[in-house]
């Protein structure tokens, strides 16, 4: 069954994210929640919502959804629900329940909700998660994704701005997914790219997340809409400097390609602007290793913080899995810069 | 210079029309509807060694690009011309567009008033007879798109003898009634003659 659910769509997938700075505004004007439960709330800006249930366990809660990126319904449906789900992985925490979010045209056919539904029913199960139920209201066009309960254990909560001085940085999915997905957009892209560029959308973080069990941690995030450099500045708030590697970061090989062909997405422009203080550095790297750390990422690996001995080991274990994971940088001491090339 | 309307257009679509458009063109003159295209539009003519200037007005970025690295110079884009009225004489003869279903041709009819007002040259005349004579009335769906194409010189007819036979006088919304004389010199003058 063909339907082409990316017709009547704006910007699809994480594009499709309110800009970094645009949200804080609003955010700023809110009142702070001052309830001695909520351990993480979004004064944080950290991957999802945290609530102590008792002295050793965590509720973790996050929402998230989006229109489409794929022209195929079902790829649409499991890749919003591995983004969905991604957010409590980089928490630390285990999924263990997910409501459907909705919105669908009116006139648009059922069964093509019925095959979107079907995805990320597909995706909950693999994640071990519960399908509660969810909801639906009609829109112009099509959006799906999942709000996710997940419970982690108060002591293995990991936070996305703890990273410790001398800890190694490993990321472990390949950066460019937005790319492909923007030269797909323009009929420029080869069916091969956007295969692997689907697989890696797809890919449950749950297997590296798995892998964390029993390595110290400092601290942990996902990658999506904001980048991979936005995100590497979240981690690295006020208190540490990261040292990436430029070398060392994994991308599909044709969004380098493509973005050297100037392939890329608005959102990734208005990362780029966002990161702005870090405009001098950046002009310093190839152009199209530039526009890759910039570019959206849906459904993103995760950036792991680690102990620097037990970095080798934690690689090769999430390798096995995740085969394009890396070690691409260290946390160091703060310096004038919060992140550096070198 | 060549003229692209890219708003409304997802990058990194402006991008690659404008690199089609500069294979045949020495120069480009771009709109988009976000900094955000216009930046990566910055991009692509800073990368292939273009020259690239670029205003903004009411959130609208117009950006020129030209092969030669110098600064282009912005133009306002040629104004698109005016469809002139002395297109083909249209005949509709009921309210419904074609036989089958009436829910059906009702919205076909519809959608067929609006293309009116789309084609160039637009239609001389549009007359409604018989059934047609309730497109015209006041209330009927279709009023909308035939004031656009009587405001812009398309002679609206409903025929009189219809408008008394369904009791539609004095509620006629749009253009004039007028008799069968007039309405067969139309239909007999006309060029190009479409009957629904």
């Amino acid at each position: 069954m063909e339907s082409s659910i990316l017709a009547s769509c704006t910007s699809g997938g994480c594009g499709a994210k309110l800009a970094p700075g645009v949200l804080a505004d609003v955010l700023a004007k809110i009142p702070p929640f001052p309830a001695p439960g909520l351990l993480v709330g979004y004064d944080a800006s950290d991957d999802g919502a945290v609530y102590a249930l008792d002295h050793d366990r965590c509720l973790v809660s996050t929402a998230d959804f989006f229109s489409p990126m794929v022209d195929d319904p079902r790829t649409f449906g499991r890749i919003a629900a591995a983004n969905a789900l991604s957010d409590v992985y980089a928490m630390g925490g285990t999924p263990i329940l997910a409501l459907n979010l909705v919105c669908f045209p009116e006139k648009m056919d059922l069964d093509v909700l019925a095959e979107i539904l079907a995805g990320g029913a597909e995706k909950t199960a693999e994640a071990g998660a519960a399908l509660g139920g969810g909801h639906s209201i009609y829109d112009k066009e099509p959006k799906y994704g999942l709000s996710v309960t997940g419970l982690v254990e108060r002591k293995r909560l990991l936070r996305n701005n703890t990273p410790r001085p001398g800890d190694s940085l490993i990321l472990t999915k390949p950066l460019g997914v937005g790319i492909i997905l923007a030269a797909a957009r323009g009929g420029a892209a080869s069916g091969a790219a956007v295969e692997t560029a689907v697989a890696c959308m797809e890919r449950l973080n749950r297997y590296a997340a798995e892998k964390l069990l029993g390595y110290d941690v400092g601290a942990c995030t996902d990658i999506t809409g904001f980048g991979f450099l936005n995100h590497g500045l979240e981690m690295a708030g006020n208190a540490v400097t990261l040292r990436i590697f430029p070398d060392a970061l994994p991308y599909i090989p044709e969004a380098r390609a493509y973005a050297e062909e100037y392939l890329v997405t608005a959102a990734g422009q208005r990362n780029r602007n966002h990161a702005v203080r870090l405009a001098g550095q950046v002009a310093g790297l190839p152009f199209g290793l530039q526009e890759l750390l910039f570019d959206p990422q849906t459904s993103g690996g995760l950036l792991i913080s680690v102990e620097q001995a037990q970095a080798a080991s934690l690689l090769r274990k999430i390798q096995a899995d995740d085969p394009a994971a890396a070690i691409i940088g260290s946390v160091l001491s703060r310096k004038e810069s919060p992140l550096e090339f070198g | 210079m060549q003229y692209l309307d890219m708003t409304g257009r997802p990058c990194p679509i402006p991008v690659i029309e404008t690199k089609k458009a500069l294979e045949e063109a020495e120069a480009v003159q771009v709109t988009v509807d976000n900094l955000a295209a216009a930046q990566n539009l910055e991009k692509m003519a800073a990368g292939m060694g273009y020259g690239y200037a670029q205003s903004e007005e009411g959130g609208v970025y117009t950006v020129a690009v030209t092969r030669s690295p110098n600064t282009p110079p912005l133009e306002t884009a040629p104004p698109s011309p005016v469809p002139t009225a002395d297109g083909p004489t249209v005949l509709i003869t009921s309210r419904e567009f074609g036989k089958g279903s009436d829910v059906l041709g009702s919205m076909l009819m519809k959608g067929f008033l609006f293309s009116l007002t789309e084609i160039t040259p637009l239609p001389a005349h549009v007359i409604f007879l018989n059934g047609g004579a309730f497109l015209t009335a006041e209330g009927a769906d279709t009023i909308d798109d035939l004031k656009a194409l009587a405001e812009r010189g398309v002679e609206v007819l409903t025929c009189g003898t219809c408008v008394n036979f369904y009791g539609l006088q004095g509620k006629t919304a749009v253009g004039t009634v007028t008799d069968m004389l007039n309405i067969t010199s139309r239909l007999a003058g006309a060029e190009r003659l479409i009957a629904i």
